[in-house]
């Protein structure tokens, strides 16, 4: 499974280089991700919940991080397993500079395997890309936040609290993933509420 | 009732199941049960590092945790053996729970038992397993290339073994001097057998008398003690007791011992408490023997006349993980052998490469070999009708082995016994309306419509009745495949029969009460039919390779004549006549020529039993087994027509009709023996256009839910339009030849043929299965569509 994308921080590069490398943020924004910590020179270890379709558990995991180019680029392996399977990812992230913004990339090229895989690959695609928009949301609103504290001359003040995304809230997102992947633009609104709806109810019962 | 025979008595076994009364596995619970759930591989291929269970045995409510290395530290044999050997076949061992490498996505590592399946589905997920990841090989022709990953190191290259038969020099010559030859790369799609029951089994140990009982879904409970006893478990077989209740279907995923009774079995022998086990369906699709899985590279040369000189077949079979209890045979014993068709082809060469896949086990699911077979041969033929400009028809009646020409000796070992190919075909051609279609589908090209018609045909052969014991001895299997019958007349004359062919649906209960009923004019409701317990039935070889009223039926009737034969010995002592002059006819013994002296079934039964006056040195009673072992092969055939229409703007089919003329020998029960076919139809239109287990590169089944694997639904299946014509088989007393898999067999490439007939004005001249709307799209839009 490959994961990739690009997402535009209005940020300078150094203040996302520092967001995307700090493991309390990390923790925060990831969806159902718990025990985030650094465990090692740019290693982390943690568990993060996670629900495809009927599949759901928990994944225990390692995050290294290696070839750090400061403040450009990094090589990530993600390790991951728990019962509904395995993930075994290995990726890249970069961030180019543009005019006064940055563009952080992304790649992620990623072996899943076990239940997660048999039962829910169908489900698994846009999962994933749900997961990698809440996440880049919630790094957006951090990034956004110091970069505001840092324009207003006190770089001292805390960003504001984070809150991971609620299990709703993925369920609509979820919902809208598929909806861009599946529906012609102009049927969207319609159909979107009907989706959430049903998105919900999906959420719910596997829980 | 004499007449009995060929009429559609009502299924007895029904009632029960309908009314949800049936007793299944899963239904039985015993005093003191526990519930066992198996750990399984989640990776394709990985070496073990370690297996730790400390938390999952702390677990409340979890009562024991066992892993590989248990099971060898223990008395039991802890491998599942495969019961048929080839020339030079490598045969790695299967352990029941791997110990260092796992070799396919659910490869048994430990094993919990706790108080209910949810305390033990839940401590499962706490057993920590260190996996290290290895490549991993699902495709049969990737396994084969040139640094593959390696299965096992005694199977260099992945090959388990190199099997052929035929004249390869004869094959050669004809080919050299063939005015026409046809080649094609082709594929057989791996299938999921999809019984509604799913795999299960309740193991109760005794240790103060060294006994174990063991509820199995089987289709052969004493093929199972046997290969448990010789290898698995390494008890005496006449302390294990092999229980088959109601089995929901099987189409051979529960002939092969899988190592999950075995594990149960364990359990139950280390805790002294009962185990059960019964798999979830995603773990039944996971670990089910697979079916089918061949890549073959296919040739036929013909004259100028389109008479067919020669054909060659070299065939990548996958085995997958491990060899299953059948496997070695399916694709080469039960496949090569019937490359020759209804066909009359003087040379014939095939070669058969069992392969080591990271895949779930390959092994027999309903037609095992033959079907696979028919496809090849029969999608020869069509694109030698092309080739030759022949009709489809033509082709195959210029090829048919004659009417007048049994027995004949295939270039490929069988002797067929009998058969009238012409007469089938002949009866399917009338019953579509053959000639009408045809004219309708050139109306229809020339009119330019764009729903694509095409009409299918497929003339097939099939060898069942398995099997002669000498002749498969000889091929390699490690049993016979002969049957036992028992009849037991009771004082008042009611019979309870006894056969060793394990019914798990097709009807057995009905059938043999049938058999028995005609022979001793008495009314069905007198006879009891029993199986599936091995406490019970003497011995038998089991339900699979439609043998069940050919040898079970056979055995019975054999039976039969030796319970007649002592009761006419009694008769003639009371009436006072020679034996010779005693006939038994309409439930009575009668004096021939004499009208008036008669004695009836039961007073001679009663009499038996009595033992008052029996005839000098006669025993007492009335209980006679056999053991019937089939001279030959069964050889059922038959044509099969249908026609599709393909949307060519979607690329979906549509089945439209479905024509299936089948010879099947004497008939028992038609309503049994229609069923028996619509459900083969069923199957095997699933595999021509829906039915595909998909593995990715590195050993995940992908298809594996219902949503991501399509059976077929009722409404995806026309009224089926069934005919037979009837050749008694020459060599069994009943004349029946077999008809569990004919519908299997014939219907795959009687679809693929109609789909790529529709698709012949677009330059198609094959496609493989399954015949999705994506793959005919690509290919109507590949040629200009």
């Amino acid at each position: 499974m490959k994961i990739e994308g690009q997402h535009t921080f209005e940020a300078p590069r150094e203040l996302v280089w520092q967001t995307v490398l700090d493991p309390d943020v990390l923790a925060a924004v990831l969806p159902g991700c718990e025990d985030f910590k650094e465990v090692g020179e740019n290693e982390f270890t943690g568990t993060l919940k996670i629900k495809v379709g009927p599949v759901q558990g928990k994944f225990k995991g390692t995050v290294a991080l290696t070839d750090l180019v400061e403040p450009s680029s990094y090589n990530m392996r993600i390790q991951g397993k728990g019962a509904p399977g395995f993930v075994d990812g290995k990726g890249q992230l970069r961030l180019e500079d543009d005019g006064g913004s940055t563009v952080l990339h992304y790649e992620v090229d990623a072996k899943v395997g076990g239940r997660i895989a048999s039962v829910g690959q169908r489900l698994l695609d846009s999962s994933s890309k749900v997961i990698t928009r809440q996440a880049l949301e919630g790094l957006d609103q951090q990034v956004t936040a110091k970069a505001a504290a840092a324009g207003a001359g006190n770089g001292e003040e805390p960003p504001p609290p984070i809150e991971a995304p609620s299990q709703t809230e993925f369920a609509a997102e979820f919902t809208k993933g598929m909806v861009d992947e599946l529906v012609p633009k102009k049927s969207r609104p319609w159909l979107a509420a009907i989706g959430l709806a049903v998105g919900i109810l999906i959420y719910k019962s596997c829980s | 009732m004499s007449g009995v025979i060929g009429t559609s008595v009502k299924r007895r076994e029904d009632a029960a199941l309908l009314i949800g009364k049936g007793k299944y596995c899963d239904d039985f619970t015993l005093p003191n049960m526990t519930h066992a759930v198996i750990v399984r591989s989640p990776y394709g291929h990985a070496r073990i590092n370690s297996v730790l269970t400390t938390e999952a045995a702390e677990h409340p409510g979890v009562i024991a945790v066992f892993t590989g290395r248990d099971v060898v530290n223990s008395d039991i044999g802890g491998v599942v053996p495969t019961g048929w050997l080839l020339p030079g076949i490598k045969t790695p061992e299967h352990p029941i729970l791997a110990t260092d490498t796992v070799r396919y996505a659910g490869d048994g590592v430990a094993v919990v038992v706790a108080e209910d399946r949810y305390i033990a589905r839940d401590a499962a997920e706490l057993v920590e397993v260190d996996y290290e990841p290895l490549d991993a090989v699902t495709d049969v022709l990737a396994a084969v290339a040139d640094g593959a990953p390696q299965l096992f190191e005694e199977a260099p290259g992945n090959i388990s073994f190199d099997w052929d038969l035929g004249d390869a020099e004869a094959t050669a010559a004809a080919f050299d001097r063939a005015a026409h030859t046809v080649e094609v790369d082709l594929r057989n799609n791996r299938l999921i057998p999809h019984a509604v029951e799913p795999r299960g089994c309740l193991a109760s140990f005794d240790d103060t008398s060294g006994e174990l009982t063991l509820y199995v879904t089987t289709q052969n409970p004493h093929l199972h003690r046997l290969l448990m006893s010789l290898a698995s478990l390494n008890l005496p077989e006449h302390k294990m007791r092999i229980i088959a209740p109601e089995v929901g279907g099987g189409f051979g995923s529960k002939i092969h011992h899988y190592p999950d009774e075995a594990i149960a079995s364990f359990c139950s022998m280390q805790i002294g408490r009962p185990v059960k086990w019964i798999a979830t369906r995603s773990e039944t699709n996971l670990t089910d023997a697979h079916g089918r899985d061949h890549a073959s590279h296919a040739e036929i040369a013909l004259d100028a006349q389109g008479k067919i000189l020669g054909l060659r077949v070299k065939t990548h079979a996958a085995m997958g993980a491990y060899l299953s209890t059948f496997a070695p045979a399916v694709p080469t014993y039960l496949y090569g052998t019937l490359l020759s068709g209804q066909y009359d082809i003087p040379a014939i060469h095939v070669q058969t490469l069992g392969v080591f896949t990271n895949t779930s086990p390959v092994d027999a699911y309903r037609g095992a070999g033959r079907p696979e077979a028919t496809f090849v041969v029969e999608r020869l033929i069509d694109m030698a009708a092309d080739a030759t400009g022949l009709s489809v028809v033509e082709i195959r009646r210029r090829n048919f082995v004659s009417k007048d020409d049994f027995p004949y000796q295939t270039a490929v070992a069988l002797a067929y016994d009998s058969g009238n190919y012409d007469g089938a075909m002949d009866r399917a051609l009338e019953l579509s309306g053959y000639e009408a279609l045809r004219a309708e589908q050139k109306r229809r090209r020339e009119a330019g419509d764009t729903k694509l018609m095409g009409i299918g045909i497929s003339s097939f052969i099939e060898a069942c009745g398995l099997a002669p014991s000498q002749v498969v001895g000889a091929l390699g299997a490690q049993a016979g495949l002969y049957e036992s019958g028992k009849v037991r007349v009771h004082p008042t004359g009611s019979v309870t029969v006894y056969t060793g062919s394990s019914a798990h649906g097709q009807g057995h209960e009905t059938t043999f009460a049938q058999v028995v009923a005609d022979r001793l004019s008495i009314d069905v409701d007198q006879v009891e039919v029993v199986h599936g317990d091995t406490g019970e039935v003497p011995f038998g070889m089991g339900t699979y390779g439609s043998r069940s009223a050919a040898v079970g039926g056979s055995a019975i009737s054999t039976a039969l004549d030796k319970v007649i034969a002592k009761s006419r010995k009694i008769a003639a002592h009371m009436l006072e006549a020679s034996e010779d002059d005693v006939v038994f006819e309409d439930n009575a013994f009668h004096v021939r020529g004499v009208p008036s002296k008669s004695q009836g079934w039961g007073d001679v039964v009663l009499a038996a039993y009595l033992a008052h006056n029996l005839p000098e040195g006669l025993e007492p009673g009335l209980e006679e087994t056999s053991f019937y072992n089939p001279e030959n092969f069964t050889y059922p055939f038959g044509t099969h027509i249908c026609v599709v229409e393909i949307d060519s703007e979607t690329g979906a089919v549509e089945l439209q009709r479905y024509v299936a003329v089948d010879d099947v020998g004497n008939v028992i029960n038609p309503m049994i023996v229609d069923g028996q076919v619509h459900g083969g139809l069923a199957q095997g239109i699933g595999q021509a256009l829906w039915e595909h287990a998909v593995y990715s590169d590195d050993g995940q089944l992908l298809s594996g839910t219902l949503l991501d694997y399509a059976v077929p639904r009722a409404h995806n299946l026309p009224f089926f339009e069934t005919d037979r014509t009837v050749t008694p088989c020459p060599h069994n007393p009943l004349g029946v030849k077999g008809v569990g898999e004919a519908g299997s067999i014939a219907s795959p490439a009687t679809v693929t043929n109609a789909v790529v007939d529709a698709l012949s004005p677009y330059g198609v001249k094959h496609m493989d299965m399954p015949l999705t709307p994506e793959k005919i799209w690509r290919a109507i839009h590949r040629n200009g569509g």
